[in-house]
């Protein structure tokens, strides 16, 4: 991270929809030039927060400070906004469309116009620029809704599933820009359901549950604080002969992998040591078991992995047995 | 710039664009001009082109004396022409003289028709005219001024033949209540001004309300308005968009009215407008039709921005903008035979006090009598006064109802918005409550 500038301050805040308190007791930071993801399941909160710090509602305690202060309608213009539910006029030119969110975001005439077609072209869409949406594929108008998003450069972006009917072509793309607006020090709220993008990109994570923290902090430290005391291998032999080994189980994010369970005094490398002097065993992957996101986030949910919905494609090997046994 | 001033733009210059706009504000006037034309166009084609100037009398009334030639001018100033009646000794001279005519020029031996006075014409007041050609009217008329001419003479009578003629030939009206002089000939034009306000502000309102409405639904379904509520709070946006279409309305208007002002100045000079040479362009209706049109339209406005943030489809948009315009149109046209009996009669002021009807009802009334400025000042009163509970009410619904989709709303709901502190009402409140139901 860049610089340390709190973009958003979130103090305690409450929201209750009649009896039911969406929101409960939520606190955290964003600040300039990191990547912050939410991430939550369906109904836990997260669109709820969202909304209260763009100020489309108030939440009924605690305050949400915006760069600096209270949200005020100069502050709107420095936030670029990508909804999860977005489209774009459809029988309008392209063009014309950004010039005018751009002008209704503070933006003169003629900024907007350079600024639209910069971004265009960055897009790959420069040609397209006087059409109208309606004769544009999907991807191309979630590209230009991107575009829409950050144009007037703003201090703080909110990006709802950024990446959702992307190619993988596109979606690299747009991670990029991400990335790039993060180096320059814009702060990134990204809300996403996609748990390797945020592995990949985020810097910090909020995880709500029942509209309260079930996770926050750095993406590193939350694995690491999740770490299960197991190794994750692969080879061939009998696992549980080894010396140490508790418990040995099938890794349901890669197949043919093991998750060995270590007795408590026992590290890892007392582990590799073992392997090394059992010819019985011959191991080609060792490595610890880290859980991945989604892991975390099945867990931290309660919901059932085999009935979840989430689409997942975790690069991290490892197994949350506490669940896959439930 | 302030943020309602950019979407009073957009509305404004993106609506002035569009066909249906270009159809309503440009359209309808030329359409109506050029049926105008194409029905004067078709009038004159009943006369023909043929010289009448020279004119055959045969008498064979022995009690009338006639001149044996006489020439007469007709009444009219601008285009006057002159005819000679020449008389016959007998039909065959006098069809002779018709048979030298050439079909083109006429000689001076030559006549287009003959008119034959039977013996009996004393009794019976029959006259035969023969001609090759159809007999305009003012042939017939000349004529006629050429006999009363004589029979005036007959009787020695000292008034002019005009009055005798027409004894009343300009009839002034001055209108007790509203101080408007009129003609006769401008009569129906009086009564069409107030009219034609009141259908053009009907239809002004009727466009730029469906602009309206259909506008919240296509970026409520398109969920540009998340973009938008997120950037402009619901007030600059319910502003702005009442402020780009009202001056869409009022270009609309103007157009109208100008053309209308420019119709009455330029179409006197045409022969077949000249009734409406008597016609005083009535400014201070016009005056008023503005202001009510502004009041008026601010009022419905306010109305037609909630209604668009609580229709569901551009159908059921249109279906509310007809619910919300129709009936205050509905009222004044049914009773317009009121308006024109008695203009300050019960029914014409309740409606032109009721602000669903004030706008076109008080412009009918000024058009038709003079209707005390009192009544006019406290209807523009309960007119704003009603906008400002409507812009209130109005606001509070498109606050709750702008980022809400798919909701079915009742009559309880509006009441409890309106009257209640509820904020922005959102589809996610619909989720946690689905979720919150479905975990239960």
């Amino acid at each position: 991270m860049n610089n340390r500038d709190a973009a958003i301050v979130v103090n305690h805040i409450e929201k209750s929809y009649g009896k039911f308190r969406a929101v409960d007791d939520l606190s955290f930071d964003v600040y300039a030039g990191e990547i912050f993801a939410m991430l939550g399941p369906n109904g836990a909160g997260k669109s709820t927060t969202i909304r209260m710090i763009l100020d489309i509602m108030r939440p009924d305690k605690g305050t949400i400070d915006i760069l600096g202060g209270p949200i005020t309608d100069a502050k709107k213009d420095r936030i670029g906004y990508l909804p999860e539910e977005r489209g774009l006029y459809k029988d309008v030119k392209i063009i014309d469309m950004m010039v005018y969110l751009g002008t209704l975001k503070g933006m003169s005439q003629k900024q907007a116009r350079t600024k639209a077609m910069d971004l265009l072209n960055r897009v790959d869409l420069g040609e397209q620029a006087e059409k109208k949406a309606k004769e544009l594929s999907k991807g191309m108008q979630q590209k230009v809704q991107f575009a829409v998003t950050v144009m007037h450069e703003p201090a703080l972006i909110i990006i709802d599933e950024p990446f959702s009917g992307l190619d993988p072509v596109n979606t690299l793309l747009i991670k990029d820009m991400i990335l790039d607006l993060r180096d320059q020090g814009t702060a990134v709220i990204m809300s996403t359901h996609q748990m390797y993008q945020i592995e990949e990109m985020a810097d910090r994570l909020l995880m709500i549950s029942h509209g309260q923290q079930a996770l926050y902090g750095p993406v590193d430290e939350v694995r690491n604080q999740h770490a299960l005391h197991a190794v994750v291998v692969e080879g061939e032999g009998d696992w549980s002969a080894l010396p140490g080994i508790t418990r040995v189980q099938d890794d349901r994010n890669r197949k043919g992998a093991k998750v060995l369970y270590m007795a408590p005094d026992v590290t890892s490398n007392d582990i590799l040591a073992a392997i090394a002097a059992n010819p019985a065993v011959t191991v080609q992957r060792f490595e610890e078991a880290v859980p991945s996101l989604n892991d975390i986030f099945i867990k931290v949910a309660g919901e059932d992995p085999y009935t979840s919905q989430e689409q997942d494609h975790s690069v991290s090997a490892a197994a949350v047995p506490e669940v896959a046994n439930a | 710039m302030p943020k309602f001033f950019t979407i009073a733009r957009r509305e404004y210059l993106y609506n002035l664009q569009r066909p249906a706009y270009l159809f309503s504000a440009f359209g309808t006037p030329l359409i109506i001009i050029g049926l105008w034309i194409l029905i004067f166009a078709f009038l004159p084609s009943d006369e023909s082109n043929v010289d009448f100037s020279r004119l055959g009398v045969v008498n064979n009334a022995g009690s009338l004396t006639l001149p044996a030639t006489d020439t007469l001018t007709t009444s009219d100033e601008e285009d006057a022409i002159q005819y000679t009646v020449v008389l016959y000794e007998d039909e065959s001279s006098a069809q002779a003289a018709l048979d030298a005519f050439d079909g083109e020029t006429l000689t001076d031996d030559a006549i287009t028709a003959y008119f034959v006075i039977p013996a009996d014409y004393r009794e019976t007041g029959r006259v035969d005219v023969v001609s090759y050609d159809a007999v305009s009217p003012d042939v017939r008329a000349v004529f006629n001024e050429y006999l009363l001419s004589t029979l005036s003479a007959e009787l020695e009578i000292v008034f002019p033949i005009d009055r005798l003629l027409s004894p009343v030939e300009d009839l002034t009206v001055l209108a007790t209540d509203s101080g408007r002089e009129t003609t006769r000939a401008a009569l129906p034009v009086i009564v069409l001004i107030p009219l034609f306000f009141a259908i053009t502000f009907w239809i002004a309102l009727q466009t730029t309300g469906s602009f309206m409405v259909n506008g919240l639904v296509q970026e409520k379904s398109n969920r540009i308005i998340e973009i938008i509520a997120t950037t402009a709070s619901p007030l600059q946006i319910m502003l702005g968009k009442i402020l780009g279409l009202g001056a869409l309305g009022l270009t609309q208007v103007t157009v109208w009215g100008v053309v209308a002002v420019l119709a009455l100045l330029v179409a006197p000079q045409i022969e077949f407008f000249s009734a409406l040479a008597g016609v005083a362009i009535p400014f201070d209706v016009i005056f008023i039709g503005f202001l009510f049109f502004l009041f008026g339209y601010f009022f419905f406005a306010s109305m037609l921005a909630a209604v668009g943030v609580l229709a569901g489809s551009e159908q059921q948009g249109n279906q509310y903008t007809v619910f919300v315009t129709m009936p205050g149109y509905f009222l004044v046209i049914f009773s317009v035979a009121q308006f024109i009996e008695d203009p300050n009669g019960t029914l014409p002021m309740v409606l032109s006090f009721l602000p669903i009807t004030s706008p076109m009802a008080m412009i009918v009334r000024v058009g038709f009598a003079s209707v005390p400025l009192w009544q006019i000042a406290a209807s523009i009163g309960v007119l704003l006064f009603s906008t400002v509970v409507v812009a209130w009410a109005g606001a509070k619904i498109f606050r709750w109802g702008l980022l809400m989709y798919g909701k079915t709303f009742t009559p309880r709901d509006l009441i409890a918005v309106i009257f209640g502190n509820q904020e922005m009402g959102t589809t996610v409140s619909q989720d946690v409550k689905q979720n919150k139901e479905a975990t239960a």
